[in-house]
């Protein structure tokens, strides 16, 4: 007896069904309010018209995927080595890479720029060491403050998403094609292209979209670093909404841009399931081996330019948040102050802060993980997968500021309830997309076996097809609470009065002076982020 | 694998357990900005000493920024939440007016204040504080500060200032608008010569200031005051206030009862109480600007910061577009 075939599964369609409406409902509803504010006069398309053939905004857009793509293609050429040499090697301090991931989330754009600055800056550690080295009067880096540096940031910034991501798919991939093209006379590129490049694509494109729409959406980096008086979107959205109290042609502009994120996702979501069908071909994971020769130093060549370029950065945080200024000189001095300032008090700061850092984010992560497993498997069985898939992707497409434009005006007096239940959402994407690459990995036909054998599909799923892609749930929990965790507007816009994540504590340090103390707190949000990651390859490192 | 699982779930339990605890309903909600209500702010000061003083629960609800916070109330109109608004200023005050989201109230011990602090004589905003932008010095990384706007054009200051944006934050407004009161007509002039010095121009005033701190250039927009806060918190002396010839904007931060409250009279007794002098006194400590009570004692670390001199009123009209033109006129160089 053959089972049915999952094309006429119901199960799949319902489950398909009330996932997309939870996230319709949640991700669209900042949309809904943009459209209500651009049609309330009945006005709709002059508005729209007129602000999309306004020239800003076609500069703001122009810059916009000007620089998210060269962005993304630089964090594509860090990232790709660097996820080749986690899925294929075993060396110290892998897990310690793989943690980078949290980085993107966890690390508020504020801190990431005062790195940057502290390590590259005029009055910077690198420039500091090259001035004394060479016994130069002026600094010889100069180059953070045009499209270069802001292309070198976002990069940087954003690789560990496409190590991690691209990275944990390549670990699972057998290499027997591989070696048979190699047998059958190919070059190791010809291989690699023809044998193992078509199973990464998904993970590839994946990763790719993700540090786009990232790129796309920066904020402050953008302003910061990118050319002076430079635009994207996104800032023409704040200035209409906040400085110039036009939520029309603020609604019109994020209507604007998320249609165009939109179009990102839908286009590399088709140039995604095109090459779906080319990849079924996977068993267990490929055990790794110790580099040597030539991989070896080329891993230490890889791990040297982290360290330096991007580790460099980091670090300066660290030292940042471990320095104490003290004397009428203004000089500063090693100590725990920043800390000390922080946890002491009867209200405990830090320690509140993290408690609700983990009451929001635990029950989003849960939240997210749980639906988008679900979600990949129900999509997995029912043959509309992928338009399904991509009107999930959805809340990508959102940016930070029109979700709180949305959400500002939509629940004005905030709702604690939905705290949790937003950010599942807005992580969800993630959660989804990182299952589905590992469940596209695996033989359609083993569940199909089982389930020939009389097991039901509920049990397939359980005995065959979760223990599978168990370190990609894993994995997409931790990204999905390093999201939730890092996220500073949900909680802002719906939480109580008095809740204050850790991402809230460090914008309001920020905004009174108190930087010391707010890359302390940075330090802590990047820990509790990336050790989740740390976590989850624990779970992994088991056979 | 399973017991890393249990972990979490116990935290999600034992927080939402611990967070049922029943709150109070306060007798007063005031509306303010985030480093207001911030625990080193004035807001967890103030409220004990208003509850002595009143017996009225007070609780400070914070809604991001400045801006944040006026967009909080122009949506709440209809079904208003907040009694009191703390933290709205001179420039936003023009569209808080439209909106008509602000009840009358005059605090008497305001009555003798300089008129360009009492910005709405009608009351529905009184002013609670005020500081004035200017231009901080590094004394340790730059020799030679300059003495004017003027001055900022140099060839010295090339790459050494960091400004904020215009189009998205207060202070860069406040020093457009500064340019245009000092150039009139020629401010646009003015920011042509003056794109070389700039560094950077930053999305807000934490980015830019936090460079500035950084190291990254000798000289920044901020306010007259901010020497105060090193010298207290820092105990350091190295970053001055400059003080320019022309004058120097003012920015006022003021407060008001908000319209449709059910606790009028709380309100009231609120805003007395913001202006006496043993709630202004706390400002200066927690804001790091000047109270506008200035019977209210001053702490000795604003010997620090830029007296007073002569203050320029922002015109906020047509300041919006400006700003546009200005990003334009700085990223053409």
């Amino acid at each position: 007896m053959k089972p049915s075939p999952p094309k006429g599964d119901h199960g799949a369609r319902a489950g398909a069904s009330i996932a997309l409406a939870l996230v319709v409902l949640l991700a669209a509803a900042p949309l809904s309010a943009a459209l209500f504010f651009v049609s309330k006069d009945g006005k709709l398309g002059e508005i729209l018209g007129q602000t999309l053939v306004s020239p800003a905004t076609l500069r703001a857009l122009g810059f916009g995927l000007k620089q998210a793509g060269l962005s993304s293609l630089f964090a594509l050429a860090l990232g790709l080595p660097g996820a080749w040499f986690v899925a294929r090697f075993d060396f110290p301090g892998k897990r310690f890479f793989r943690a980078l991931a949290a980085v993107p989330f966890c690390v508020p754009p504020i801190l990431v720029v005062l790195a940057f600055v502290l390590f590259y800056g005029r009055g910077g550690f690198a420039n500091a060491f090259l001035m004394r080295l060479f016994s130069l009067s002026n600094p010889p880096l100069r180059f953070l403050y045009s499209l270069e540096g802001l292309v070198l940031v976002h990069g940087f910034y954003n690789f560990p998403v496409v190590l991690e991501t691209v990275g944990s798919v390549w670990a699972r991939l057998p290499r027997d094609r591989e070696e048979a093209a190699k047998t059958l006379g190919a070059g190791p590129c010809r291989a690699f292209r023809t044998g193992t490049l078509p199973s990464l694509w998904p993970s590839i494109v994946q990763a790719t979209s993700l540090v786009f729409l990232f790129c796309f959406f920066s904020f402050i980096v953008v302003l910061v670093f990118g050319p002076l008086g430079g635009t994207t979107l996104e800032v023409e959205i704040y200035r209409a909404a906040r400085f110039d109290a036009d939520p029309a042609t603020a609604s019109a502009l994020a209507l604007i841009e998320t249609a165009t994120a939109i179009a990102i996702v839908l286009l590399l979501q088709i140039g995604r399931s095109r090459n779906n069908a080319v990849m079924r071909n996977a068993g267990l994971a490929v055990p790794a081996e110790k580099p040597k020769g030539r991989s070896l130093f080329f891993l230490i060549l890889f791990a040297l330019c982290i360290l330096v370029f991007f580790i460099g950065p980091l670090l300066s945080l660290v030292i940042q948040a471990f320095m104490v200024r003290r004397g009428m000189a203004g000089t500063w001095h090693f100590g725990i102050g920043n800390f000390g300032r922080l946890l002491g008090g009867s209200d405990c700061l830090l320690l509140q802060a993290i408690l609700d850092s983990l009451a929001s984010a635990l029950p989003a992560a849960l939240i997210s993980t749980a639906l988008g497993t679900v979600i990949a498997l129900f999509i997995r069985r029912a043959k509309a997968g992928s338009i399904v898939e991509a009107a999930l992707s959805l809340p990508l497409a959102v940016s930070a500021v029109v979700t709180a434009l949305g959400w500002s005006f939509l629940m004005p007096g905030g709702n604690p309830f939905l705290v949790s239940l937003v950010l599942a959402v807005s992580a969800l994407p993630f959660a989804l997309r990182g299952v589905a690459s590992s469940l596209a990995t695996l033989e359609k036909n083993p569940p199909l076996a089982a389930r020939t054998m009389g097991a039901g599909r509920i049990r397939a799923a359980f005995e065959i097809e979760l223990p599978a892609i168990a370190p990609a749930v894993l994995s997409s929990a931790a990204f999905s609470f390093s999201i939730a965790v890092g996220d500073a507007s949900i909680p802002l816009l719906l939480g109580r009065g008095d809740f204050q994540p850790l991402p809230l504590l460090i914008y309001r340090l920020v905004a009174s002076y108190r930087f010391p103390e707010a890359c302390a707190a940075g330090l802590v949000l990047a820990l509790l982020g990336g050790f989740v990651f740390f976590l989850k390859d624990r779970g992994n490192g088991r056979p | 694998m399973r017991h890393i699982l249990h972990v979490p779930a116990l935290v999600v339990f034992t927080i939402i357990f611990s967070s049922c605890s029943p709150k109070e309903a306060p007798e007063l909600t005031v509306y303010c900005y985030d480093s207001f209500s911030a625990e080193w702010g004035a807001g967890p000061k103030l409220a004990p000493l208003f509850e002595n003083s009143s017996g009225v629960k007070v609780k400070f609800v914070s809604k991001g920024d400045g801006g944040q916070l006026l967009s909080a109330l122009i949506m709440e109109k209809a079904v208003p939440v907040a009694d009191v608004v703390v933290g709205l200023d001179n420039q936003l005050a023009p569209k808080a007016f439209a909106a008509g989201i602000l009840e009358a109230y005059r605090v008497k011990s305001l009555d003798g204040a300089p008129s360009w602090l009492r910005f709405d004589p009608s009351g529905r905003l009184t002013p609670f504080d005020y500081g004035q932008f200017a231009i901080i010095w590094d004394s340790k990384k730059l020799a030679n500060p300059p003495a004017s706007l003027e001055d900022l054009t140099k060839g010295i200051y090339a790459k050494k200032l960091i400004l904020m944006d215009p189009r998205t934050s207060t202070p860069g407004l406040g020093f457009l608008a500064w340019t245009k009161l000092v150039y009139g007509e020629g401010w646009k002039d003015y920011w042509k010569r003056l794109t070389p010095s700039i560094l950077a121009m930053t999305p807000n005033w934490d980015t830019g200031y936090g460079l500035f701190t950084a190291g990254e250039a000798p000289l920044v927009l901020s306010y007259a005051t901010s020497p105060a806060y090193h010298l207290e918190n820092d105990k350091t002396d190295r970053y001055r206030a400059l003080g320019f010839p022309e004058g120097h904007p003012v920015q006022i931060e003021a407060a008001g009862i908000v319209k449709g409250t059910k606790h009028r009279h709380n309100a009231e007794l609120f805003m007395d109480f913001l202006l006496s002098k043993a709630a202004q006194a706390e400002l200066p400590l927690t804001q790091y600007m000047y109270p506008a009570n200035s019977a209210a004692a001053l702490p000795a670390s604003f010997s620090l910061a830029l007296k007073p001199g002569k203050t320029l009123v922002i015109d906020p009209a047509g300041l919006m577009d400006d700003a546009r033109t200005a990003a334009e006129i700085v990223a053409a160089k």
